[in-house]
């Protein structure tokens, strides 16, 4: 009888001997890290294209990108939206959810649609983290910071991640119900993201939307 | 006598054993029989315990949610009650993530506060004004600093957001 009662105690041992996993505070840490790495670009960023100073430019952009967020982001992630005053058709996304438009982008595009198809590729571009995954675990922060900021500034982007990113666009406005139709001319690769466009079944009419046409005027 | 034990602890280690899992992603979908195409019995949103049936078949295990039973993906399931917690408090919205998260405030505004857990960082980032810290080797950027702090503290809360896109 003492044996069994060994073993039944040994065996509710062995069951609530849980040791916390260490993996869960090398996110906390790697999310700490791309915090810091997206403070310092956004800081770069902004240095060469300041904030647009317009209160109600800024939260129409901060409404539309955090409800795309809402579907479309990581969830760990605390996204954020501003836009910058330059005349270049510009978008950046900094490590840790910082997301740009310029104002000179936000011209040039015909409908919400489109700034939809913008933004949703942008936070792909924060969720694939294919600007900065190899510089994550560099040492030294500076160098991580410009070796990012080359590559946000230079838009260079490879075949492979082009299309993911576009792939990803679409498939978001898809999601957020908006005409995936209107993402072919801000396309990075126009024939391939025709040819995802031809294959989807779920179409949506472009949204006419006042919102934009207002927003156009403010800028 | 004997053979009685033995039965006993076999018994017993069934119990001890008995599999209490839990839901890693946000929503796992239970199916009817172990393949994707089958039909889908229940969605188990992320944090939920189920039971183990301890059928395996590939990559799917056979488990209890509540009153319906079917298969899920293994490797969506841990046994780690400890990461399971943390991943909560990472998630999810209670009083002592909005604790830690206020005595924490620098760690939360490093890393952009955590989306998922929206009052926290409502709270956070409502009540207090983040103001973030200039590093030395960053002084050229002090006014980028400020206008990035209005960047952070000038977001729409999520809640007005989600009415954006209907």
């Amino acid at each position: 009888m003492r044996f069994l009662f060994i073993i039944l105690v040994f065996l509710a041992a062995c069951q609530s001997g849980n040791k916390p996993n260490p993996n869960v505070d090398k996110k906390f840490r790697s999310l700490k890290r791309e915090g810091e790495l997206g403070k310092r670009v956004s800081v770069r960023i902004l240095k060469k294209y300041p904030r647009y100073e317009n209160a109600q430019v800024q939260n129409y952009i901060s409404s539309l990108g955090r409800s795309a967020v809402v579907r479309l982001g990581r969830q760990e992630l605390y996204y954020y939206f501003a836009v910058l005053s330059s005349k270049e058709a510009k978008s950046f996304a900094a490590p840790g959810g910082f997301i740009f438009v310029t104002t000179g982008l936000i011209k040039k595009l015909k409908n919400e649609d489109q700034l939809i198809g913008v933004l949703s590729r942008e936070i792909a571009r924060v969720n694939y983290k294919f600007d900065y995954k190899s510089t994550l675990k560099e040492k030294d922060i500076n160098k991580a910071v410009d070796v990012i900021y080359t590559k946000l500034v230079s838009q260079k982007l490879s075949k492979k991640e082009t299309h993911t990113l576009d792939n990803e666009a679409i498939m978001g406005m898809v999601t957020l119900n908006y005409s995936p139709e209107e993402y072919k001319p801000i396309s990075l690769s126009p024939a391939y993201s025709s040819k995802v466009i031809s294959n989807i079944k779920k179409r949506s009419k472009t949204t006419d939307r006042e919102r934009f046409k207002q927003l156009q005027a403010r800028l | 006598m004997k053979y009685f034990l033995i039965v006993f602890v076999l018994i017993a280690v069934n119990f001890c054993f008995a599999d209490d899992l839990f839901v890693k992603p946000r929503l796992l979908k239970m199916y009817d029989a172990p393949s994707r195409k089958s039909n889908i019995v229940a969605i188990i949103p992320r944090g939920e315990v189920l039971n183990s049936m301890r059928k395996i078949q590939g990559m799917y295990l056979f488990v209890r949610y509540k009153n319906s039973e079917g298969w899920v993906v293994k490797h969506s399931l841990t046994r780690d009650l400890v990461e399971q917690q943390k991943r909560t408090q990472i998630f999810n919205t209670n009083d002592d993530v909005s604790k830690k998260a206020q005595k924490n405030s620098s760690s939360i505004v490093d890393i952009g506060g955590v989306r998922g857990a929206t009052n926290l960082t409502l709270v956070t980032f409502g009540e207090r004004p983040v103001s973030l810290y200039v590093p030395k080797e960053e002084k050229d950027f002090q006014e980028q600093y400020k206008q990035l702090e209005k960047i952070i503290n000038n977001q729409v809360g999520m809640t007005e957001a989600k009415e954006f896109i209907p």
